[in-house]
């Protein structure tokens, strides 16, 4: 037995191309678990490498810094997330990555089986202040099964 | 013959949710949006990556550029999606930490996994999950 929704001018009887189907109990979706968003700050005192270059004259500090939500599943969800702040100023699916010649920034999101992990490595000439990083995140209730 | 089969999400009163104006999101299932379809799912466990970069495929013989996602695992237990570095990625000229990177290929007849090695990380094995979707519009 399955239940089937065809789009308007299809039949539900008949079909079988997906496409034409508003729902099939065929075909596995995906289930939400939740949603949020996080915000990362990261005090640029706390670089973990430098570096001074010639041209232009300053010195680079390079930042690392993460935070995490529990998902506490058990298992490794499906997940996807957002970049809400980049420095281009506009929302962006993760990862975020963004170079130029004398640096880069880069956002990326992880899983475990508890967890996920928001991540920032970039380059500033700043050795101090605070600088944010705001995420968004789905997780799904899909397992992904690759432990 | 037309009619709506709906669902409502815990809390929220089917009926209400049907009047006008409608808020997809109310809904666990609502026939007049199309759910997100997952045609094929599948995994390739304890890859072996040894080259810079390791290319893993999988055939979908679909005959178009499908709508997918893949994720994969390194060897420090966290998952990457397509695009990311390894976890424990800090990355500084000239070298490196981490594992290496992750990126997801498609044409119309395969869906290519490749995994960049970081320059002096010995050999190490993924897993890799990946996801197909219907093509929507």
């Amino acid at each position: 037995m399955k239940l089937v929704i065809a789009k308007p001018s299809f039949d539900a009887l008949t079909e079988v191309d997906p496409d034409n189907l508003q729902f099939s109990s065929e075909y596995d979706t995906l289930k939400y678990q939740t949603k949020g968003t996080i915000t990362l700050t990261i005090n640029q005192a706390n670089y973990y490498y430098s570096e001074h270059i010639d041209f232009p004259d300053m010195w680079l500090y390079y930042h690392y810094a993460y935070i995490t939500v529990d998902h506490n599943l058990g298992y490794i969800p499906f997940f996807t997330g957002y970049t809400l702040d980049n420095p281009i100023g506009y929302a962006s699916v993760a990862p975020f990555f963004e170079g130029s010649f004398i640096g880069f920034i880069l956002a990326n999101i992880y899983a475990d089986t508890t967890k996920l992990y928001f991540m920032v490595n970039f380059v500033s000439g700043q050795n101090s202040g605070n600088v944010s990083f705001d995420f968004s995140y789905r997780i799904f209730k899909n397992e992904l099964d690759i432990i | 013959m037309s009619g709506i089969f709906a669902i409502s999400k815990s809390g929220i009163d089917v009926f209400d949710a049907l009047e006008s104006p409608v808020d997809p999101n109310d809904f666990i299932i609502h026939s007049g949006y199309s759910t997100f379809k997952i045609l094929v799912q599948g995994k390739l466990l304890n890859q072996t990556v040894s080259g810079q970069p390791t290319t893993f495929s999988v055939a979908h013989n679909l005959g178009y550029i499908p709508n997918f996602y893949s994720f994969c695992k390194f060897p420090d237990d966290k998952v990457v999606m397509n695009g990311e570095f390894s976890y424990d990625f800090t990355g500084h000229y000239p070298a490196s930490n981490g594992y290496g990177y992750f990126v997801a290929e498609a044409d119309s007849t395969y869906l290519y996994f490749l995994v960049y090695r970081n320059d002096g990380a010995s050999n190490f094995n993924v897993n890799i999950k990946y996801f197909i979707f219907e093509v929507v519009l």
